[in-house]
């Protein structure tokens, strides 16, 4: 008996709020036939659920919300720093596109050199049956330089011009 | 119901300590903030009173978010809370004693009637604020929040005798307050 009165005063918001499956209604209703003291207890809640609580207008809880959630970037460390404003960042800022600097300088080193170094401007001469090398030679064009070629290299080799100061020769 | 509203708050809980989200954090004091301002209301019974109270008690809640274990509900152990932060309020205010600014509703009543019930809810409510504490507290989650013996005994720190006997004690109170009204009324 003790417990079926501490079970149905369990029931008695959702029975005064009307939110209770109808069975439950029938078991709070039958204990109330026979119980004049939850009667009273139900008397007494029924009148205080009456009264109205005056509220802060939507103003005063949006405010509240803000200053909850600011509060919380002081006060939950982790969380303040996934959701901490814009700060200047050196990483970010300075060294962060170093990479990108890096790959893009070695790219320019690398065709320099080729440039340079390499031979960039020659490449491979079919002659006949023969493969040659080009050979870049900076010289001013006259005849005394073609005759001396004819006569070291024979027929054995050909002459590109185009009209600067480099003649490519192809053995 | 109760149980998707549970796994509901743990997500959104997870998501704001894992993932600093804080539109999760947003959408948990949305939920709770006006119930937690109605309890300070009701145990403080003064509107400004209670804003202090329920700003405490949600920024009190949010710093200690890391404790909260999830053995109860997120809405129990913020009610725990609130009542603390209420509890110690009222104590640094040394109670302060309020008007109490409250309308009645009559719905479906005659004038004579609802003059009656307005008195009796008057002075019910003023005993209510007059009460200790802990039995004013055991009414305001029993009655007003609907909570169970063993979540009010949860959110009170004592056993569910001890919330039983504060309860009872309490309606008792109330009851012999109405019984008082209405013989007036009879004489």
């Amino acid at each position: 008996m003790k417990s079926t009165h501490d079970e149905i005063t369990d029931l008695l918001h959702g029975y005064l709020h009307g939110t209770l499956a109808e069975e439950k209604v029938a078991l709070v209703e039958a204990h109330l036939a026979g119980c004049d003291e939850c009667v009273w207890e139900f008397s007494v809640a029924a009148t205080l659920l009456k009264i109205e609580t005056p509220e802060p207008d939507d103003r005063y809880f949006n405010t509240l919300t803000n200053v909850v959630i600011n509060s919380a970037k002081v006060t939950v460390p982790n969380t303040a720093k996934a959701t901490a404003p814009n700060r200047f960042n050196l990483w970010k800022y300075l060294f962060r596109p170093i990479p990108v600097t890096a790959a893009a300088s070695l790219c320019l080193v690398i065709y320099l050199i080729a440039v340079n170094f390499g031979g960039f401007h020659s490449g491979q001469v079919q002659y006949g049956n023969k493969t040659a090398k080009n050979i870049m030679v900076d010289v001013s064009v006259s005849d005394d330089i073609m005759n001396s070629l004819e006569e070291e290299y024979g027929d054995d080799f050909s002459v590109g011009y185009d009209g600067g100061d480099d003649v490519a020769v192809a053995l | 119901m109760d149980e998707d509203s549970r796994v509901e708050d743990n997500r959104l809980i997870d998501s704001f300590l894992d993932g600093g989200d804080e539109t999760a954090l947003e959408e948990l004091v949305i939920k709770y903030r006006r119930e937690v301002y109605l309890v300070a209301y009701r145990m403080a019974g003064d509107m400004e009173e209670a804003k202090d109270i329920t700003q405490k008690a949600l920024i009190s809640a949010v710093a200690k978010l890391r404790d909260f274990k999830k053995k109860s509900s997120f809405k129990t152990w913020l009610y725990r809370i609130t009542v603390n932060a209420a509890l110690n309020h009222m104590r640094g205010n040394a109670y302060k004693t309020v008007e109490l600014c409250e309308t009645m509703k009559c719905e479906d009543e005659g004038v004579v009637s609802c003059l009656m019930k307005k008195e009796q809810a008057q002075s019910l409510k003023v005993l209510l604020t007059a009460l200790p504490p802990r039995q004013r507290l055991s009414v305001i989650l029993r009655v007003y929040e609907g909570l169970s013996l063993a979540e009010t005994a949860t959110v009170m720190g004592c056993s569910e005798g001890a919330v039983k006997s504060h309860y009872h004690s309490a309606i008792k109170k109330l009851k012999t307050a109405m019984a008082a009204t209405k013989t007036g009324k009879d004489l």
